[in-house]
């Protein structure tokens, strides 16, 4: 499955992380249609841009990402949380995202990506809608 | 001493009344015993008295019949006289009153009873006839000696009586030889009885010939019928004729027809017996007065100390002090001592409480630790003063129920913590240990540890539980700061690894020849490695902006350089320390490599202001390059100038590069919140009170 063309936006505090995300985004062909690296910008690029898919990192700066997550439930929206803390840190409501540990390989976001855009599967929302 | 009201008085006697017991026990038969023996005693002095005068009687009636005999031995003498047989009277006269020397007289009288002979008058002036002729009735019927009744003599006129003996011619009476006698000379014979005893001689008439006493008022007189009939040989109660009540026995004279009499007054024997009846009978009465009275000493002797022991014991169960002074019962003494021994060691023992009491209350108060007592069976849980104070409850709150301490457990916590306790009172384990958070009534949140201990009857139904309550807050506080730091510290190494691992990529970009990216990679990953130092100096709190140039530059200054930084002193949050000292990396070797650090004459000039904002400060930042080789602008977008793209959207700010042909020229505006500001941006959780 190709993510070609797949519009991504990023939620990365650590400047040189998002260049580095950018880098991997462009070699799997995505379309990064923009990053943010505070929690305002993040939530307002959120509900303003037009994308498919988010990457989000669980911690900007000391500050929690989860009210970006919970914007882009409510968009309908998947997302990807990328984080140092491990499964652990994911907000309590999220516990079923897919998560890509800290420092990730191009494959295991590819596959994160890959796992959240399946989301929008029938089937796969059936599994998860008992979700909290 | 006296009982308090309202205590039941104890069973059994008490000790006077057993130690009177005992005495009566020990006297009554003692009582009988005597008084037995005193009517024996009785009954004996009885037989003795009774013997004597069967003794006495016996005695008399001996002597009369030998004062009889003699008499007829003086007559039958005289019968044998000549002068008798020769029938000459005067001579006879003359010889009989001779022999008898006036004491009696002598009276012979033929068988018709004509008087031939009597001395008691001159010779030939005796009566014509016997005044006695019973006596010749007698002789004449039986020829012997006889010994007469009492008549009354002819010649004298006084009461006499005669003893007589026949005086035979061929075998047949012819003359009555009588000796005439007056009662007098029995009275004499009778005065040897004892004194108060009377005795008394009667004749076959009954009438009374001599008499111990009274004898003159009596002689002559009748024994009336009845004493006749009651006096016989063995010894009786009768009435005396002086109408005094006797004990009294009489026999026949063995010579005559005569019975004599002896006599005891009853009074005297009466008396006697009273008087032994007073003595023993006084003796027995003196006796058991003695005894009581010495139960009664005894019984006190020993009821005082006991009332006394007793009095000590129900002060000591009253918890009073008693005194008791020492009594003369060695076992009441033993009472005592051993009572004042434990009221020593209960004050002893009550002291070392009050003391531990007070320690565990002190150590209660010091570890935060309230006790309560829950009753299973009555729902009612008792709380501590530092239980209350802990859960901030008032004095209300000291008595309370199971549902009473669930209310003050948290809302997220209560359901599972009333569950885990009705588990545990329901189970059988004796040790539980909780840990949950409370909230008291004026919101504050507290975590506490609950442990204690269940104790269960027999069927293993929970009866009490013993607990104390923990205030756990600091620990678990610590606790969490301590998960904090670990996650915290997971998290920056995860994300050093992943800016690592970003430096390497980009660094590849720029640098596809190996010894390039090396050399390059080397760098970035030194001054990745002096920001780390810089955070780790000042406990990742942020840094001194000065601190992050200097050392950004410090690689590329070779000596005698002028490099010219000036600005106010201002820390940079720690977040954006890294980033700034990666950008600050890239200006600085670029200016070694290609600006004005790559000259000997090359200045560089750093400089900052700092201005007051809503949020904080702004600060500008300006790194201008003089004197340095003419500069040109960079072909395509390298590290740098996406650093700086990325790096400036991070630290919240705005960036200006002007390749400016005498000198690069950066501005780099960013704002430093306020500390609070970034508290809160931060997010943290703060568990302090």
């Amino acid at each position: 499955m190709s993510l070609s063309g797949t519009r991504v936006f990023v939620v990365e505090d650590e400047a040189l992380l998002v260049l580095a995300l950018e880098d991997l985004l462009s070699d799997m062909g995505c379309d990064l249609v923009g990053h943010a690296q505070q929690l305002e910008d993040a939530l307002s690029k959120a509900s303003a841009l037009d994308f498919d898919v988010a990457i989000l990192d669980v911690n900007l700066g000391g500050v929690r990402s989860d009210p970006v997550g919970e914007a882009l439930a409510r968009r309908g929206i998947p997302f990807v949380f990328v984080s140092g803390y491990g499964e652990a840190a994911l907000p309590a409501g999220f516990r079923d995202c897919p998560l890509v540990n800290k420092p990730y390989a191009a494959a295991s976001l590819q596959a994160g990506l890959l796992q959240a855009l399946g989301r929008r599967d029938p089937n796969a929302a059936a599994s998860t809608a008992g979700s909290p | 001493m006296t009982a308090r009201a309202g205590e039941a008085k104890p069973a059994g006697w008490p000790a006077g009344v057993h130690l009177l017991v005992f005495a009566l026990l020990i006297a009554v038969p003692l009582i009988l015993v005597t008084g037995a023996l005193l009517l024996r005693a009785i009954q004996l002095e009885r037989e003795q008295i009774e013997g004597r005068v069967s003794k006495v009687l016996r005695g008399i009636v001996d002597e009369l019949d030998r004062d009889i005999d003699r008499q007829l031995a003086v007559l039958t003498t005289l019968a044998t006289s000549p002068t008798l047989i020769a029938a000459d009277w005067p001579a006879f006269y003359d010889q009989a009153k001779a022999g008898l020397g006036g004491r009696a007289y002598i009276v012979l009288v033929d068988r018709d009873g004509r008087q031939l002979v009597n001395t008691y008058v001159p010779y030939g002036q005796a009566p014509a006839m016997t005044g006695d002729p019973e006596t010749v009735v007698r002789m004449r019927a039986a020829s012997g000696p006889v010994v007469s009744d009492l008549f009354v003599s002819l010649v004298t006129k006084q009461p006499v009586y005669n003893i007589s003996i026949p005086v035979l011619r061929d075998g047949a009476l012819r003359y009555i030889l009588s000796i005439g006698l007056t009662p007098r000379d029995l009275s004499e014979l009778l005065q040897n009885v004892e004194p108060g005893w009377t005795a008394m001689i009667w004749d076959a008439k009954g009438r009374i010939l001599a008499r111990s006493r009274d004898h003159s008022r009596f002689v002559g007189t009748m024994v009336p019928q009845h004493l006749r009939e009651a006096l016989q040989s063995k010894v009786r109660r009768a009435t005396d004729v002086d109408n005094v009540g006797v004990l009294a026995a009489a026999e026949t004279s063995g010579l005559s027809r005569w019975r004599i009499a002896v006599g005891v007054p009853a009074g005297l024997i009466d008396r006697q017996v009273n008087d032994s009846l007073l003595f023993w009978g006084g003796t027995i009465v003196l006796a058991a007065a003695i005894m009581l009275g010495l139960a009664f000493v005894f019984g006190r002797e020993i009821t005082r100390p006991l009332a006394g022991a007793t009095a000590a014991a129900r002060a000591l169960g009253r918890r009073q002090p008693f005194d008791v002074p020492a009594s003369r019962l060695r076992e009441a003494n033993a009472v005592t001592a051993a009572l004042r021994k434990a009221a020593g060691d209960l004050d002893e023992s009550s002291a070392a409480l009050r003391d531990s009491e007070a320690r565990l209350r002190t150590a209660a108060e010091a570890a935060r630790f309230g006790p309560h007592e829950y009753d299973v069976a009555a729902d009612v849980t008792i709380r501590s003063p530092q239980m209350r104070r802990l859960l901030g409850a008032d004095d209300a709150a000291q008595k309370g129920s199971f549902e009473s301490g669930i209310a003050f457990v948290h809302p997220d916590d209560r359901a599972a913590v009333r569950q885990r306790k009705q588990q545990i009172l329901a189970g059988t384990q004796a040790d539980y240990e909780l840990e949950y958070r409370i909230q008291r009534p004026d919101g504050a949140v507290r975590w506490v540890m609950d442990r204690g201990q269940v104790s269960r009857d027999s069927n293993l139904r929970a009866r009490r539980v013993l607990g104390v309550l923990i205030d756990i807050s600091q620990m678990k506080a610590a606790e969490q700061r301590q998960r904090l730091l670990f996650d915290e510290l997971n998290h920056r190494v995860k994300n050093t690894l992943a800016i690592v691992q970003s430096l390497a990529q980009q660094t590849l970009r720029g640098n596809p020849d190996p010894r390039a990216f090396a050399d390059t990679f080397g760098d970035r990953l030194a001054a990745l490695a002096r920001a780390h130092d810089l955070l780790m100096q000042e406990a990742w709190q942020g840094t001194p902006l000065r601190e992050i140039i200097a050392t950004a530059l410090a690689p590329f200054i070779s000596q005698g350089r002028s490099i010219d930084i000036s600005g106010a002193a201002i820390t940079v949050p720690a977040g954006v320390t890294i980033t700034l000292s990666l950008m600050l990396h890239e200006l600085a070797s670029n200016a070694a490599k290609f600006g004005a650090l790559s000259v000997a004459d090359g200045r560089l000039l750093i400089s900052w202001t700092v201005a007051s904002v809503a949020a904080g400060e702004a600060v500008e930042l300006a790194w201008v390059e003089r004197n340095g080789p003419a500069v040109v602008p960079p072909a395509r977008k390298g590290f740098g100038t996406r650093l700086f793209a990325a790096g400036s959207l991070q630290i919240d700010g705005r960036h200006e590069l002007d390749y400016a042909p005498e000198g690069l020229r950066c501005r780099l505006n960013f704002a430093v919140p306020r500390p609070e500001v970034r508290a809160l941006r931060a997010g943290y959780v703060d568990h302090k009170d």
